[in-house]
């Protein structure tokens, strides 16, 4: 979905962004006394590359954590987001093309996948166009509407 | 701005003078012709005749101009001499005001932007009025707004910039300063923020190159990066014993450098720039200033989509890298270079080399263009800090007379239609200019620096207030002015969760935009039968056929395409990468 998608981008990014601060925080913390160059305990690129390496960690952690958080609330999402919504197919060109066929094996698997074929679906045709898929029981609660 | 809060009397410093000579003039003659050259073509190929297409370029910017527009309206001359003079002061930790930015304009690209675009909103006023209805909260952001404008943003453009221009020219001051700026409200009236935009990327040209050249030129001086860190904790002054030893003594801490010169988070109770206020205390004033402010909100609105707005954000990321290296080492240069000037702390020294007892710091930069430029590239650091201070000034302009006639104007006369707005946006820019050239007898009055501590403390109030209500506003549903009307359908396409909304939204400020609405179609009949005058003015055709200066009428879209997505992010998880590599690097 794309809300959950820029959602997780987001949140990584503020995710990493708070991060970062509180890394470069302890980094003081752990150097609090030396002033003078000479007494580091580390050279300085070492302590650059050390606060990069944790910051690639937490945002890779924030992303796992965001992928596995967003999983459940975006299947009730999706109803509200796609009521009389057109644009989306015209959009995502990039995204239409190989998802339609594999409906059952893509759903869960990439949000992007899950939406384009929703819309694909959706989009032009009758709404009776979800009938002739086999899907997951959340597709009843978009045909209902 | 906030970096120019120390001792700045820079209106006597220069006894020395940039000697002018025909390299020099043509140089920023060059510049000139450059800049004017630009903004008359970014006039001719925009359609400044709708409001949307004068305030907000029509929407149709890519991410170059908006990147490097966002880097030059935010650097200022207050920033070359306030940055070097911190740095020659107490080392590197001002910098930190700059790397902090780094993080906050990826604030402002993935977390804030979305929520304007489809809010559909030109002003940040207006934004907080439909969110929380009301004329209350959109009528203080507007005043505090253009108050700040004129009293901090202004002022400290005007002082740092129309002294350079006194002594690099030796100009009467207010011939050099209303020759400036005339020329910059020429293509800001003309051409709106389209031509602002353009222009704004040849300044960032013009900066970055000028200033790499000085930083190139002092290192070389100075013996290299590492003979300026063994020389900097050296470089004292040869006068530092009191010259009236009864009345005062100095102290060995007044005048040798600091030993954490060279960290950027420095310890919490006895270092002058403490990290906790380094990392959160900035963050909030920065949350300000380029989240929620409409300087800088209205470049990335002026994008044509949500990617290129968020690549732009990148690009200012990238280029507030480098006024590290630019600016505050350079004025650590300086200090190295020339002690008894830069670094004096006997205050009769000091009043002799700069004019004002209380330091020296302030002429870092400048001593450096005067003394280590060879002819021909002064001229060039000349044009470097016109351009910094040209598009500084025609951003705050241009986005005050938004504000002004967007929130001030149109609540006067709800009638006033596209044109006559039009009208009133460029009057404004005419008197804002009236209004920059009254701080010239301020700056030759005040020659002490505590005025800007006063304009510093000012906006440090002011800010994080501000900042606060925009996240409350942008993030948490619940709050809102009312406590009765709360709930989603107010709310759509206002905060962030709901930002993809597609349902209607009851507007909580229908009833004024419905009275606006009545206002104009009753004037636009009336007008029908006379003739209409300003067809001089570059709108558009005689029939008033245009739609009311509102936000178009189908919802703002902030899709992006998957596979660019993909790419701004990643770019965006480089630069930071690159922002904690040095932050790690320097702390």
């Amino acid at each position: 979905m794309k809300t959950t998608g820029e959602r997780e981008a987001a949140m990584g990014k503020l995710f990493a962004a708070v991060s970062c601060l509180l890394l470069s925080a302890a980094a003081v913390a752990a150097q609090g006394a030396q002033a003078k160059m000479q007494e580091r305990a580390l050279p300085q690129w070492l302590t650059g590359i050390i606060a990069v390496s944790g910051f690639l960690f937490l945002a890779f952690v924030g992303f796992l954590v965001k992928k596995a958080w967003c999983e459940e609330p975006r299947s009730r999402e999706v109803t509200v987001e796609l009521v009389g919504e057109d644009e989306f197919v015209n959009k995502n060109i990039y995204e239409s093309s190989p998802g339609t066929v594999r409906v059952k094996t893509v759903v869960g698997e990439t949000e992007n996948t899950y939406e384009s074929t929703l819309d694909m679906v959706r989009s032009k045709d009758d709404m009776n166009a979800y009938d002739n898929l086999v899907m997951d029981g959340t597709e009843d609660k978009v045909t209902s509407m | 701005s906030r970096n120019v809060s120390f001792g700045f009397s820079l209106s006597i410093l220069f006894i020395y003078s940039l000697k002018i000579n025909p390299a020099d003039i043509s140089v920023i003659v060059g510049y000139f012709v450059a800049v004017i050259g630009v903004g008359v073509w970014a006039m001719l190929r925009s359609n400044r005749g709708t409001v949307g297409g004068y305030f907000l370029a029509g929407r149709t910017m890519t991410w170059w101009p908006v990147g490097a527009s966002l880097f030059a309206s935010n650097i200022g001359s207050g920033h070359f001499v306030g940055l070097a003079g911190t740095g020659a002061a107490s080392g590197i930790a001002v910098g930190g005001f700059e790397w902090n930015a780094l993080f906050i304009v990826l604030l402002l690209g993935w977390l804030f932007v979305p929520v304007y675009l489809t809010a559909g909103v030109i002003t940040m006023p207006q934004y907080l009025k439909k969110r929380f209805g009301g004329t209350r909260i959109s009528l203080y952001l507007t005043v505090i707004s253009l108050f700040l404008y004129i009293f901090t943003k202004i002022s400290v453009d005007m002082f740092s910039g129309a002294v350079f221009i006194q002594q690099a020219l030796g100009w009467n001051i207010y011939v050099a300063v209303i020759t400036l700026l005339l020329i910059t409200a020429l293509y800001t009236i003309t051409g709106g923020l389209a031509a602002l935009m353009f222009t704004d990327t040849v300044q960032t040209f013009v900066i970055i190159a000028g200033a790499f050249v000085l930083t190139g030129f002092s290192f070389a001086k100075v013996g290299g990066y590492s003979a300026l860190l063994a020389k900097y904790s050296a470089a004292t002054p040869s006068n530092f014993s009191s010259t009236e030893p009864q009345r005062y003594n100095i102290s060995p801490s007044c005048y040798t450098p600091r030993q954490d010169a060279f960290n950027l988070l420095r310890d919490p109770t006895t270092g002058d720039l403490p990290w906790p206020g380094v990392l959160f205390g900035i963050a909030i004033v920065g949350g300000w200033y380029w989240c929620t402010d409409q300087v800088i909100v209205q470049r990335c609105l002026a994008a044509r989509n949500l990617t290129h707005v968020k690549a732009g954000c990148i690009m200012c990321g990238y280029l507030k890298l480098l006024p590290m290296f630019l600016m505050v080492f350079p004025g650590m240069i300086s200090r190295v270079l020339y002690p008894d000037e830069v670094g004096c702390v006997v205050p009769e020294v000091c009043k002799r080399v700069c004019g004002t007892e209380v330091g020296c710091s302030n002429i870092a930069y400048p001593k450096l263009v005067v003394s280590i430029m060879p002819n021909g590239l002064r001229g060039l650091m000349l044009a470097v800090m016109l351009a910094a201070l040209m598009s500084s000034l025609a951003s705050i302009f241009n986005s005050s007379s938004t504000l002004f006639t967007l929130d001030i104007w149109t609540r006067i006369r709800p009638q006033a239609a596209e044109r006559e707005l039009l009208i009133v946006g460029r009057v404004w820019v005419l008197i804002i200019v009236c209004v920059s050239i009254c701080w010239i007898p301020v700056v030759q009055a005040a020659q002490s620096g505590q005025l800007f501590d006063y304009i510093q403390s000012v906006s440090s109030y002011l800010a994080p207030p501000i900042a606060s209500v925009f996240f409350l506003a942008v993030f948490v549903k619940r709050v809102n002015e009312q406590v009765v009307r709360s709930g989603d359908e107010h709310l759509h396409r206002l905060v962030f969760s709901l930002r993809h909304s597609k349902e209607e939204r009851v507007d909580l400020d229908w009833e004024q935009e419905e009275k606006g609405r009545r206002a104009r179609r009753e004037a636009e009949e009336r007008r029908r039968e006379t003739s209409c005058v300003g067809r001089l003015c570059g709108s558009s055709q005689a029939h008033e056929e245009a739609p009311p200066p509102e936000a178009p009428e189908k919802l703002p879209d902030i899709g992006e395409e998957p596979a660019w997505r993909h790419v701004v992010d990643a770019n965006a998880l480089i630069m930071m990468a690159a922002a904690v590599f040095m932050w790690g690097y320097y702390a």
